[in-house]
């Protein structure tokens, strides 16, 4: 008997460690999210200590969708009260960010060197003097946006002042004891640029302005982001931050609004909108609406690097990527023929104002209920939706 | 014991198995937010969290119907499954349930349940063999 509780106490401790190795090693976490403060040698790469904990509010937060679009941007000009600084994708995926003054004096010159996913050597230069080679922070891709911002920030802490202690602030490199950032205030315009003669300029402005919801003259801030095309206007989105209402228009394909109402569905706004996001947004509508337009949903796009085991799994269902909120809760199905079927569900869900708990209570909108049955036949018969509910 | 009793250490192990992955699936994507049925680490969101998921269910229903038999593997299959299926469907009301939540636990019984399947007959060979005269 002590045998057999012996056997099977082996049997399971050994299940157990099997579940712990394997599950560790899926993946690339165990990240250091610490790093040592070292001298600031010429050529090696510091690792800077961080005092606060990467923000939440930042681009990973906002989704694979808007990593991949910010990814296909080629240069973002970030124009401050008092700099202008412009970040271009380079061969290899670097980033190289230059920091002018307004009358186009070079004021420091900042690089981010994708050696690999989670590794970047970031560099500052003043005067053509290397004033900083560090190590990137893990878990925090950077952005085009991003690089203006770590490059006006090294600026206004003098950082090419050696008696400074650098270290991360949040998802930037600062001297110790600096002042905040209030970027929301200090960024005055940005302009995201990408292939095909595609630009968006964002720019923020308070003052009087209409209610957006009611019309009324009220008081408040506005960023507003417009989409262009080889120059000319394609389409806009304004987000009102007093409001929490974002509100876009791009003709001929779609316009519409969320207010704090139709996003409680979907859990409110998870970050905190800027000029970055506006028009990375802009383009998303045009983007993919004129997709939906003339492919009927369906893109062979997709992000280029993901981890080798999704690869894997992809060779089970051909990969497709599209748009919108995905297939919530399984969004493995984003990156396979289902998609539009979650695409079509989100849209009827958002039309016929349902929520999750249509599923079971089917007589509270029929409405819906057509919604939840043509989705359940899209994904398993991959009929396209019938429902006369659909959209 | 009863034949009650006899399927509790599978339903533990499904519901622990379940639980546990799913944690260790959260943890390992270092994502700082509060957990949803929307963030990377949820397994039915990455082909990676779905392997990994099957994998441990597999492994851990093979040793628990080595371990404790259960007559037949269907018997310690299905004990197991409806425990992990409890810890998912808990898992998925506590996360906050989707616009597809009823799709997401059906498929999540599918990649647990094809995984336990697998690790129950890895686990119990004998129980496929024609017995000999």
């Amino acid at each position: 008997m002590s045998y057999l509780v012996g056997v099977r106490l082996r049997i399971t401790v050994a299940a157990l460690s099997l579940i712990i190795l394997c599950a560790a090693g899926t993946s690339s976490m165990w990240r250091v999210t610490a790093q040592n403060q070292g001298v600031r040698a010429p050529n090696g790469v510091e690792r800077l200590t961080a005092n606060a904990p990467a923000p939440r509010a930042n681009a990973p937060d906002r989704g694979a969708t808007f990593r991949w679009l910010e990814e296909r941007a080629i240069r973002v000009t970030t124009t401050f009260t008092d700099a202008i600084a412009t970040t271009e994708r380079i061969a290899g995926g670097d980033l190289r960010t230059r920091l002018t003054d307004a009358a186009g004096r070079e004021l420091g010159e900042f690089d981010v060197d994708r050696v690999a996913v989670g590794s970047d050597v970031l560099t500052f230069k003043k005067d053509g003097q290397q004033v900083l080679r560090a190590g990137g922070r893990a878990g925090s891709p950077p952005s085009l946006d991003w690089s203006n911002r770590q490059a006006y920030a090294m600026w206004k802490d003098k950082a090419d002042d050696p008696s400074k202690p650098l270290e991360w602030q949040a998802d930037l490199i600062r001297a110790r004891g600096s002042a905040v950032l209030d970027f929301h205030r200090d960024t005055l315009s940005m302009k995201t640029e990408w292939a095909e003669g595609f630009a968006a300029v964002a720019g923020r402005s308070a003052g009087q302005r209409p209610h957006p919801a009611s019309g009324a003259p009220s008081h408040g801030t506005t960023f507003e982001s417009r989409l262009l095309r080889d120059n000319i206007e394609v389409g806009r989105s304004r987000w009102y931050p007093e409001e929490q209402i974002y509100v876009w228009s791009v003709p001929g394909l779609t316009k519409g609004y969320l207010d704090a109402e139709r996003m409680k569905d979907l859990g409110g706004w998870t970050f905190t909108p800027d000029l970055a996001w506006t028009n990375v947004q802009t383009y998303a509508f045009h983007y993919f609406h004129t997709l939906i337009a003339t492919q009927g949903f369906v893109a062979d796009a997709k992000p280029a690097t993901r981890p080798w085991l999704d690869r894997i799994a992809d060779a089970f269902a051909p990969t497709v990527y599209a748009n919108e909120a995905g297939c919530d809760g399984f969004h493995w199905l984003d990156y396979t023929i289902f998609r539009p079927c979650c695409d079509a569900h989100d849209r009827c869900y958002e039309k016929y104002g349902c929520s999750w708990r249509s599923w079971w209570e089917p007589w509270s909108s029929w409405r819906c209920t057509g919604c939840n049955i043509g989705v359940t036949i899209c994904i398993t018969s991959l009929y396209p939706p019938f429902s006369p509910a659909y959209p | 014991m009863s034949r009650a009793t006899q399927s509790v250490p599978h339903v533990l192990a499904g519901a622990v198995a379940f639980a546990t992955a799913q944690a260790v699936l959260f943890l390992v994507t270092g994502d700082t937010r509060r957990p949803t049925v929307d963030s990377p680490g949820w397994f039915l969101n990455s082909g990676q969290g779905i392997l990994v998921m099957a994998f441990v269910a597999a492994a851990v229903c093979g040793a628990t119907v080595r371990a404790w038999p259960a007559g037949t593997i269907w018997k310690g299959w299905l004990a197991f499954v409806a425990g992990a299926g409890v810890a998912l469907v808990t898992s998925v009301f506590a996360l906050g349930p989707g616009t597809l939540f009823p799709i997401v636990i059906a498929a999540g019984l599918v990649v647990v349940g094809v995984g336990a399947l697998a690790g129950a007959a890895a686990g119990r060979p004998e129980l496929f063999r024609r017995p000999t005269r």
